[in-house]
C-alpha cells in the first residue's frame, strides 16, 4: 500500500491533466487539482523551513563550531515569520507597503539576494581569464562568437564599429540578431530543446505508467 | 612577466573589474544607444494596441535580475497608462508581487492611474504553468483575491476579466523558470494569445526558438534591451540606460582579459615548445 | 528611491552594509560575511512562508474552507501528509502528496511539451530554401536555421557511429553550430552577470543621493 497507491494517485492525477486538455466539461476538476498542486507545493516552503530548524536547532544544541551563526539563522527566520505572519495593520495584510515586513524585504532580503548573486560577476570575469583558451578549432568557434556578443552588444562595441571605414556601414547589430542569435543560436538551441524535449516526455510516460518510480525513495 | 600573468592573483582582476563598473557609474559618457530591429518591433508591438486594451503582465524576477527586468517592466508601464491601457499584473515568482507594486506605485501616479479601475495586482501563486492553466478559462479559479487582500468582486477593473481571452497582449518579465517557457507552452500555444517577453541576459539566447517559431511576438534582452526600450519610449532617467556606459567599458575589460589570457598561453605554449626542442 | 522617514534611511543603509559584507568575500571568507549569508538564508525562507501563507495558503485554502468548499480539505489533508516527511518514522506519508505533483507535472509535459517544445519546433524549421521573393540575406539564414538544427540533432544521435563521409561531417558541423550557439550565450551569461553589479553600484549611489536630499 505504502508503494502502490502513489502509484495509483501518479496515475490518475497525471491522466486527468492530459484528458481535461482536450474535453472542457473536465476543467472543473483540473482546476481543483491545480489548485491542490497550489496549496501542496507552498506547503513545501513549510518543509524547507522545518527543516532549517531541525538542522540549526541541532548545531545550537549541540553547540558546534560556529554555532552562533546558525543562532542569527534562526533569529532571521523567527522575526521574519513574527512581522510577516502576526504583525498585521487594520484592514490589511503584513505584505501591505509601510509594514515591517515590506521593510525587511526592501532593506534587508532585497539588497542581501542582489549582492549575493552580483558575486557572479566577479568570478565569471575570473573564470574568462582563467579558463578561456582558443586550444582548439571548437574552442575558437566558442570564444569568437561570445567575443562577437560581448564587444558588440554594447554601444562602445557599436560606436568602434561605425567608424570602421566601409565595414562600419552594416549594422553590427542586425548582424548579431538575424545570423548570430537568430541562426546559428536559434538552430543549435532548438536542437538541444528538442533533445531535452523528448527525453522528458518518454520519462513523463514512464513516471505515468509506473515504470520509473525513483521520485518514491529506496524505503518502504 | 608571463609566469606572473598566468597565475596572477583574482582579486586584480576583481578590482579592475570595480574600478570599470563603479568609473563609468561616477563619470558617464553618454554614448548613444541604438535600438534593435527587435526592441522595435516590441514597442510597436504595444504601440499598435487600441485604447482601453487588456493586458498582462507577470513578474517574474527577484532581486539577483531586477536590474535587468525592472527597468523593462516600469517602460512598459510608461507606455501602457500613456496609451491608457489597462493593466493586470500576477506573479510565479514569490518576490514578484512586491516587485509589481514597486513598478506600480512608481508609475501609476504619474499618469493619474488608480487601483482597481486602471490597474490590480493580483500577487503570488504557487506553480508555474499549473498556475496558468488554471487561469485559463476564468482568472478566478486560481486568484480570488488580489495582493492587498481585496476580493476580486470589489474590484471595476476584474468585471472585465475572464480567462487568458480576455486580454489583448500578454507580457513576461522572466529570468529563468517559472517564466517565459511556461507562458509559451499555456499562454501563446494553448490560448494563442499574443505574447512578448523581457528575459534577463542569461535566459535571452533560450528564448530564441521561441522567437523563431512565431510563438512569442518580440523579445527584450537583459539590460540592454530595456536601456532600447527607454529610449524608443523617450524616459529621460531610465535606470537601464543610466547603466548602460558600465556594462560597455565592463564587456571591454573582460574581453580584454580573454585575449590577455590567450596571449600569455600561446606565449607559454611557444616556449614550451622551444624547450622540448 | 526616496527615504520618507528615518527608518527608511536606517534601512537603506542597512542593505549597504549588508551588501559590502557580502562583497567582503571576494576579499577572503570573514565573519561578516558568514553573518550576511546567514542572515540572509533566514530571511529568504522566512519571507517565501510568508509569502506562501498571505497569497496562496490563505486565500487558496483557509478562505475557501471557511466559505464551506469542503473539497479543499483534501489539500490540507495532503499538504500535512507532505510535512510528516521531517518525522522518519512516517515519511512514507509524504509520498502521496509528492505522487500527486509528480503526477500533474508528468501529466501536463506530455502535451505541453509535445505541442510547443517538439511539433512547433518541428514546423518552425521547415523553411523555405528557395523560392521567388527570398532574399539572400533571408535565404541565408534559413539554411543556417534548417542546416544547423539537422546537423546539431544528428551530432545528438548517438546510437550510430558518427563516421562517414555524409554523417560523420553533419555530426562535426552540429558540433560547430553548438558551439557558435554556447559562445552567445556565454556572451550573453557574461552580460547578466556583469549587470547584477551594475544594479548594486547603482543601488549605492542611490542611497546616496537619498541620504543627501533627506537632510537638505
Amino acid at each position: 500500500m505504502k508503494r502502490s497507491v502513489p502509484l495509483i494517485i501518479t496515475f490518475v492525477a497525471g491522466l486527468v491533466m492530459i484528458v481535461q486538455f482536450y474535453s472542457y466539461p473536465l476543467n472543473w476538476l483540473g482546476d481543483l487539482f491545480n489548485n491542490f498542486y497550489n496549496i501542496i507545493l507552498t506547503c513545501a516552503y513549510v518543509l524547507g523551513a522545518l527543516s532549517l530548524l531541525v538542522v540549526n536547532g541541532k548545531k545550537i544544541y549541540q553547540q558546534a563550531p560556529g554555532w552562533g551563526y546558525n543562532l542569527v539563522l534562526l533569529l532571521s527566520l523567527g522575526i521574519t515569520l513574527g512581522v510577516g505572519l502576526f504583525w498585521i495593520p487594520t484592514g490589511g495584510t503584513p505584505l501591505d507597503e509601510g509594514t515591517p515586513f515590506s521593510w525587511i524585504f526592501n532593506h534587508v532580503f532585497t539588497p542581501l539576494s542582489a549582492a549575493t548573486y552580483s558575486l557572479l560577476a566577479f568570478y565569471i570575469a575570473s573564470a574568462s581569464f582563467r579558463a578561456f583558451r582558443a586550444r582548439s578549432r571548437e574552442a575558437t568557434l566558442l570564444l569568437g562568437s561570445a567575443f562577437i556578443v560581448m564587444i558588440f552588444r554594447v554601444p562602445l562595441g557599436e560606436y568602434l564599429w561605425q567608424s570602421i571605414p566601409w565595414l562600419g556601414e552594416w549594422s553590427i547589430s542586425a548582424f548579431i540578431e538575424d545570423v548570430l542569435l537568430g541562426g546559428f543560436n536559434a538552430a543549435g538551441q532548438r536542437a538541444i530543446m528538442l533533445g531535452a524535449s523528448v527525453g522528458l516526455i518518454s520519462v513523463s510516460l514512464k513516471i505515468l505508467l509506473g515504470i520509473e518510480r525513483s521520485y518514491l525513495g529506496s524505503g518502504e | 612577466m608571463l609566469d606572473y600573468l598566468a597565475n596572477l592573483d583574482r582579486r586584480w582582476i576583481f578590482l579592475a573589474l570595480a574600478v570599470a563598473v563603479i568609473a563609468p557609474l561616477l563619470w558617464p559618457f553618454h554614448l548613444p544607444v541604438e535600438p534593435s530591429p527587435l526592441s522595435r518591433k516590441f514597442y510597436q508591438t504595444v504601440e499598435d494596441l487600441p485604447s482601453n486594451s487588456l493586458v498582462l503582465l507577470s513578474f517574474d524576477y527577484g532581486p539577483g535580475t531586477k536590474v535587468e527586468c525592472h527597468p523593462m517592466a516600469v517602460a512598459m508601464l510608461h507606455h501602457l497608462f500613456r496609451k491608457k491601457c489597462p493593466v493586470v499584473c500576477i506573479a510565479l515568482w514569490p518576490e514578484g508581487s512586491m516587485f509589481a507594486r514597486q513598478a506600480l506605485q512608481e508609475v501609476a501616479p504619474q499618469y493619474g492611474a488608480r487601483e482597481g479601475i486602471d490597474y490590480v495586482n493580483l500577487g503570488y501563486k504557487n506553480g508555474g504553468e499549473v498556475i496558468l492553466r488554471g487561469m485559463g478559462e476564468d482568472i478566478r479559479a486560481i486568484y480570488s483575491h488580489d495582493l492587498r487582500g481585496q476580493a476580486l468582486a470589489d474590484l471595476p477593473l476584474m468585471e472585465r476579466v475572464r480567462g487568458w481571452d480576455s486580454f489583448a497582449l500578454v507580457c513576461d518579465w522572466s529570468m529563468g523558470r517559472p517564466g517565459l517557457a511556461e507562458f509559451v507552452r499555456v499562454v501563446s500555444g494553448q490560448y494563442r494569445r499574443p505574447l512578448l517577453a523581457g528575459t534577463s541576459a542569461v535566459t535571452t539566447p533560450e528564448a530564441y526558438p521561441f522567437l523563431n517559431a512565431g510563438q512569442v511576438e518580440s523579445l527584450l534582452g537583459g539590460m540592454r534591451g530595456a536601456s532600447e526600450y527607454e529610449v524608443l519610449l523617450g524616459l529621460k532617467d531610465g535606470q537601464a540606460t543610466r547603466g548602460i556606459d558600465a556594462q560597455s567599458v565592463a564587456h571591454f575589460l573582460v574581453a580584454g582579459l580573454i585575449i590577455l589570457a590567450n596571449i600569455v598561453y600561446f606565449a607559454q605554449e611557444r616556449r614550451r615548445r622551444k624547450a622540448e626542442g | 528611491m526616496e527615504a520618507q522617514s528615518w527608518g527608511d534611511l536606517l534601512g537603506m543603509w542597512l542593505g549597504v552594509a549588508l551588501s559590502l559584507f557580502i562583497f567582503s568575500f571576494l576579499y577572503k571568507d570573514n565573519p561578516l560575511y558568514k553573518l550576511a549569508e546567514h542572515i540572509f538564508v533566514g530571511v529568504s525562507a522566512g519571507y517565501w512562508m510568508c509569502i506562501g501563507y498571505w497569497q496562496v495558503l490563505h486565500p487558496n485554502l483557509i478562505l475557501r474552507l471557511q466559505a464551506g468548499d469542503w473539497r479543499y480539505g483534501a489539500a490540507a489533508i495532503m499538504g500535512v501528509m507532505l510535512l510528516m516527511r521531517i518525522y522518519p518514522r512516517w515519511a512514507w506519508m509524504g509520498r502521496w502528496p509528492l505522487a500527486f505533483m509528480v503526477g500533474i507535472f508528468a501529466g501536463y509535459n506530455i502535451v505541453y511539451t509535445m505541442q510547443a517544445q517538439v511539433l512547433r519546433q518541428i514546423e518552425a524549421t521547415i523553411l523555405p530554401l528557395w523560392g521567388a521573393g527570398l532574399t539572400w540575406y533571408q535565404w541565408l539564414i534559413n539554411l543556417i536555421v534548417v542546416g544547423g538544427t539537422l546537423c546539431a540533432l544528428l551530432y545528438f544521435y548517438f546510437s550510430k557511429e558518427q563516421r562517414g563521409p555524409l554523417w560523420g561531417r553533419a555530426a562535426r558541423v552540429g558540433i560547430w553550430v553548438l558551439m557558435v550557439s554556447l559562445g552567445a550565450a556565454f556572451g550573453y551569461t557574461v552580460m547578466a552577470r556583469l549587470s547584477l553589479f551594475i544594479g548594486r553600484v547603482m543601488y549605492f549611489q542611490d542611497v546616496w543621493r537619498a541620504t543627501v536630499n533627506f537632510f537638505s
